[in-house]
């Protein structure tokens, strides 16, 4: 039933319990094993250029990615619920639900209120979303837009406030490390886990996928579709509301333009991570693994002194040429 | 023409037109045209007539050059046509016009441009001279209310009828017209006015293939009448010593007395599971049908009577009883139309059945697999599909298909099917087997509804209700369902004539001219644009009466300059229905390009913007060779502009060449150089979208991508053409901004990437692609950045504009499709 939305969790107990040639041919179709590949690669290339192949560089990289993935399954969330949607309001959640935080809108030490505020903007802005879209029968790229210009302003108002690094429990236990793990690498792969749960073993889930494969029959086998894609965009929300929280608890600091790179970079994730940008098919593991490359492929490069400027257009060269590469294969042209 | 009506002239005995000598078409093993030989006349009106699947349909295609023959010979004009002639885009052949049923014009072009766009001389011509010629060509309907001038989409269904008709008839050098069903949404008056077009047309040597379901349309026109009946030539005669009766017979019907339409007497009216009460609505008028428990009724008629819009009314309004339509269960829906209504094409056979059942497994949120795959399993071992459970979907064969198809709907446990022409294109066996199933399904005490395209189905069928134009003109029983029965009360007209006119009468629409005037400005797609200029400049000026002088509107304008250039860039992309996510950054490496080469070497800085345009030109090849969606493409591509920018020059930095920095501050009288900049950049888009020979063209690429490559044109020049021009206003704007910061830096347009996303909507384009207003757009940018000035003025931070425009944009929207909607 659920084959095509794999998620970490059922890979990784895959792996464990059996063993052969079958395994590898499995692998070998599962849509992100080129970027699995990719993964082994770059961390080879890191280590050929430092003489150590050092696991400690990949846990650095795994911790970022973590975050970046976190960015990458709420856009692949909202691609995937149908061909077009797109979601625009990413950064300005992520920004806003950071500055909730280190603002401390509801005081300073009130951590657990302020991830609950943050996680409620997210949902809100999703449900806002959802209803531009279907009530105003607004595209998703442009009620995203403008529900992500709001949230901006609302970003501004708060920008003042006197900030302060989140402390306490919450940040030492994202910073502590256990069995070699960044508490952030854990939390960012515990969020993951539910989200892929919540995609490929949930009636929201089979009729979420169902519905990216055609809206039209996804209707008449009496899936519901208003509320199918409001679950999609309030995840969405949520996910990069959690994304917010983690980035201005870990990072310590807080900045209008935190949420920026993650709105090209999240796509990026999904495409790299093999999830079809067409809708239908999801690959939670997939993204995590697409988010991965894109910052190993970064710490390669500034290991090889190469400038920002030639790390951004590689990246950009990965992106066109695993899209190109997908669309000249899939038999469903346009 | 003749007072009985009856076209009697004899046709001119013209040459051979068309002559087809042995016509076969197979579809795999499905023959759906056989043996067919026959000639047509110059000035000959044939009618063709034939029940549902008589292949039609498939004649027509092949006359017209759209399919190809299977076997047998077809000439036109005595020229053989090769069959490898008409693969590719031109597979129309020269001097045949065909009217579609379903209208094929271009909803975003207005009429005449959709009457300019097929015609032999392209772009030739003003727009006054193209006006005038399109109405020239509409006098075909005399006394039509037509405006050439408006968009199609703002026509009724019968005005845009009018337009294909009067295309195909207008058309020089037209040797052969060939009509499908032309009359469905005319009224009678202009369904007289097309028979007289029709027989002046054959009187000057056209050929004329008229198709039709309307017998006494038939007897009116034809000079001769050609019944296709299950694939072969059936009838082919003179028209005129046949009576109604005798079409009739010839169609396969029983010819009897017209028996009154009695409803049958009510049964037991408690097992009632759907009841509908006179539903009225689109092409449904007052049906009254009822469904019992264990019972399959059947709802047949013509092709497009009313019997899907029927199905899907009962299907929306499932488990709800809205005002007729009283159902107290749930329903499950089966098409016909697998590829769009049926597969989900990702997955194997055992998911694409469980889908439906997938609720009733959910166990504290989680779906219990392994009950959902046993229920699954137990239908497809039902279906005797079991040993497929596995396989993808689409690899199965459509009669395969159509079985697990079926299977999703009885695992849903709902106990009234709507089976909406199960069996379409599938074999016999597994036409037998579906009807197997529908057997047990009674047994079972479930019900369903049946609409088939085949006559011989009905005979399953408890009941069977016959539905014609929309209406329930029969109700058979029993022994009363007979194929020939069903024929009969198909072709009945109920209320006469009456019904599309009293539906649709577009001369009826009498306006006050002041309303008029007034739906027309409230239409008028860039009101919110230019109602949010004007309003910010009366705010402008209300706070700062000086601004209103050359030195002020400088201030006020010199600001919106760049991003007026790069909106336009980005309704080029709208305009094909594309976006540019990577405008931002391509337009900041325009301007770091611009501060770092230009000014040492004019020749090196124009060749770097030479290559950003033709990386543009990439995209176009990526997006439309390779089927990738521009959001992803363009994404892609800003990482590209974006790190050469910062390979080039990572800080900000570099200056703004001499030549450049005087042109832009040239003083002019009495309005400043930016405010001619700022109208001339509109102007030039405008002219791009309007003015120019292939703006027509571009338009209807954007609406309909598929139309527009069906009528020969090719879709890549089109989009490269975009694209590239997308790539030089992105320059341009890039060049704008090296004068005004008198630096180069990557980052220095990154909102403008969304910005102008947002101008773009608010100025008056739609999504749908096709439809922009770079006017609206431009005034969108200068009202917008008007905003930012009198937040300033305000002494509000300027931050606050974001969240305005983000307001706007909402505003916009609401108010557009609340107008769309009170018009309708």
């Amino acid at each position: 039933m659920t084959r095509k939305a794999q998620f970490a969790v059922g890979s990784v107990t895959l792996m464990s319990t059996n063993v052969g040639v079958k395994i590898w041919r499995n692998l070998l179709r599962k849509s992100w094993a080129g970027a699995l590949a990719g993964v082994v690669l770059l961390w080879v290339i890191a280590g050929l250029v430092t003489g150590e192949l050092s696991w400690s560089f990949l846990i650095a990289n795994a911790t970022i990615a973590g975050l970046f993935a976190l960015a990458g399954t709420a856009q692949m969330a909202v691609l995937a619920s149908g061909s077009g949607n797109i979601d625009l309001s990413l950064p300005y959640v992520v920004t806003f639900s950071a500055y909730v935080m280190s603002a401390g809108v509801l005081g300073q030490d009130n951590v657990a209120g302020s991830v609950l505020l943050s996680v409620l903007v997210g949902a809100l802005t999703g449900a806002v979303n959802v209803a531009l879209i279907v009530r105003l029968r607004i595209p998703a790229i442009v009620a995203t837009l403008a529900s992500g210009y709001i949230l901006y302003s609302l970003t501004v108002s708060i920008q003042n406030w006197p900030s302060k690094p989140v402390g306490g429990m919450f940040e030492a236990m994202l910073r502590a490390r256990f069995a070699g793990l960044t508490g952030v690498l854990i939390v960012a792969a515990l969020i993951l886990a539910v989200v892929g749960v919540l995609l490929s073993r949930t009636v929201f889930g089979l009729q979420f996928h169902a519905m990216g494969q055609n809206a039209e029959v996804a209707r008449l086998a009496g899936v519901r579709r208003g509320w199918v894609l409001l679950g999609t965009f309030v995840l969405a929300g949520v996910l990069e509301a959690l994304l917010g929280v983690l980035l201005a608890t870990y990072q310590g600091g807080v900045s209008a333009d935190l949420g920026r790179a993650y709105l090209l970079g999240s796509v990026a994730a999904v495409v790299i991570g093999g999830t079809r940008p067409t809708g239908g098919v999801t690959s939670v593991f997939g993204t995590a693994v697409g988010a991965l490359v894109l910052t190993l492929a970064q710490s390669d490069l500034i290991l090889l002194n190469f400038g920002i400027g030639t790390q951004y257009v590689i990246q950009g060269l990965i992106v066109l040429s695993t899209v190109c590469l997908v669309a000249a294969r899939s038999p469903d042209r346009r | 023409m003749e007072g009985a009506g009856r076209n009697a002239q004899e046709p001119q005995s013209g040459n051979t037109v068309i002559s087809a000598r042995n016509l076969w078409k197979s579809f795999g093993n499905n023959d759906v045209l056989r043996d067919v030989s026959l000639d047509i006349r110059a000035g000959e009106i044939l009618v063709l007539l034939g029940p549902n699947g008589a292949g039609k349909s498939t004649f027509l295609n092949l006359v017209d050059g759209t399919l190809a023959p299977s076997a047998g010979m077809l000439l036109v004009n005595g020229q053989p046509v090769e069959s490898g002639q008409r693969v590719g885009k031109n597979s129309r052949t020269p001097g045949i016009q065909r009217v579609f049923q379903e209208l094929s014009t271009f909803p975003n072009l207005t009429v005449a441009e959709n009457l300019a766009l097929t015609s032999e001389h392209k772009g030739a011509g003003s727009r006054r001279e193209l006006v005038r010629r399109a109405r020239e060509r509409m006098k075909v309907f005399p006394g039509n209310r037509i405006d050439v001038r408006e968009e199609v989409a703002s026509l009724s269904v019968a005005e845009r009828q009018m337009v294909e008709i009067a295309r195909a008839m207008t058309e020089p050098d037209t040797r052969v017209v060939i009509l499908d069903e032309p009359t469905s949404a005319l009224s009678s008056r202009e369904a007289d006015q097309l028979a007289d077009l029709v027989m002046r047309r054959a009187a000057h040597g056209v050929a004329v293939i008229y198709v039709t379901h309307k017998l006494e349309e038939a007897l009116r026109l034809a000079h001769r009448v050609v019944v296709l009946r299950d694939g072969r030539l059936h009838f082919d005669g003179d028209a005129q010593n046949l009576t109604h009766d005798e079409l009739l017979s010839l169609l396969g019907a029983m010819v009897e007395q017209h028996s009154p339409v009695a409803p049958m007497p009510v049964g037991d009216m408690s097992r009632d599971i759907l009841t509908v009460d006179k539903l009225s609505s689109g092409r449904l008028h007052e049906v009254c049908i009822r469904v019992s428990a264990g019972e399959v009724v059947g709802i047949a008629g013509l092709e497009g009577a009313g019997q899907r819009d029927f199905l899907q009314a009962v299907f929306s309004a499932r488990t709800r009883n809205t005002g007729s339509i009283h159902s107290s269960t749930d329903v499950a829906y089966v098409s016909g139309d697998r590829k769009n209504e049926g597969l989900l094409p990702l997955w194997d056979v055992e998911e694409n059945v469980a889908i439906s059942a997938a609720p009733r497994f959910s166990r504290a949120g989680l779906v219990d697999f392994r009950g959902l795959k046993a229920t699954a399993n137990d239908w497809l071992s039902e279906l005797g599909l079991v040993n497929r459970a596995t396989s993808p979907i689409v690899n199965l064969s459509g009669g395969n298909q159509q079985r697990a198809l079926l299977g999703r709907a009885l695992a849903s446990e709902a106990p009234l099917l709507l089976l909406d022409d199960p069996t379409r294109g599938v074999d016999v066996s597994a036409k037998g087997s579906i009807y197997t199933i529908l057997d047990k399904l009674k047994e079972k005490g479930r019900s369903a509804i049946l609409y088939s395209t085949e006559l011989a189905e009905f005979r399953r069928c408890d009941r069977v209700y016959v539905m014609a134009r929309g209406h329930v003109v029969a109700e058979l029983s029993g022994a009363d369902i007979t194929e020939e029965r069903i024929t009969q009360a198909s072709f009945m007209n109920p209320g006469h004539a009456a019904t599309a006119a009293s539906r649709e009468a577009p001369w009826a629409r009498e306006r006050l001219s002041g309303d008029a005037s007034l739906a027309k400005l409230l239409s008028w797609r860039s009101l919110p644009a230019a109602f949010l200029m004007l309003a910010m400049f009366a705010l402008v000026f209300w706070q700062q009466p000086n601004a209103f002088s050359t030195f002020g509107l400088e201030l006020l304008f010199q600001a919106s300059l760049p991003l007026a250039f790069a909106v336009i860039a980005q309704m080029l992309f709208i305009l094909g229905g594309d976006i540019d996510l990577g405008l931002g950054f391509s337009i900041g490496l325009a301007n770091v390009l611009a501060a770092t080469y230009l000014g040492d070497s004019f020749a090196v800085g124009v060749l770097a913007f030479a290559a950003l345009i033709a990386g543009y030109a990439v995209l176009a090849l990526i997006v439309e060779l390779l089927g990738v969606s521009s959001v992803v493409a363009t994404l892609g591509a800003s990482f590209i502009w974006l790190g050469i920018g910062l390979t080039i020059r990572a800080t900000p930095g570099g200056s703004s060449p001499e030549w450049l920095s005087t042109l832009i501050h040239i003083k002019l009288w009495p309005l400043p150089l930016s405010c001619y900049v700022l109208a001339a950049v509109a102007l030039l888009g405008l002219w791009i979208c309007q003015g120019w020979s292939y703006s027509i063209r571009l338009r209807a690429l954007g609406q309909n991508r598929r139309t527009y490559i069906s009528l020969g044109f090719s879709a890549l020049a089109g989009r490269v053409t975009l694209y590239a021009l997308a790539g030089f206003f992105a320059v341009l704007s890039g060049l704008l901004l090296t004068a005004a910061t008198g630096a180069g830096n990557v980052n220095v347009a990154a909102s403008f990437t969304l910005a102008t996303i947002a101008a773009v909507i608010v100025g008056g384009a739609s999504f749908a692609g096709g439809l922009v207003s770079p006017i609206g757009a431009v005034m969108a940018v200068i009202g917008i950045s008007l905003v930012t000035t009198n937040l300033t003025f305000l002494g509000i931070s300027s931050e606050y504009s974001t969240a305005i425009g983000g307001l706007i944009l909402v505003l916009t929207l609401s108010f557009r499709s609340l107008t769309r909607s009170t018009a309708s």
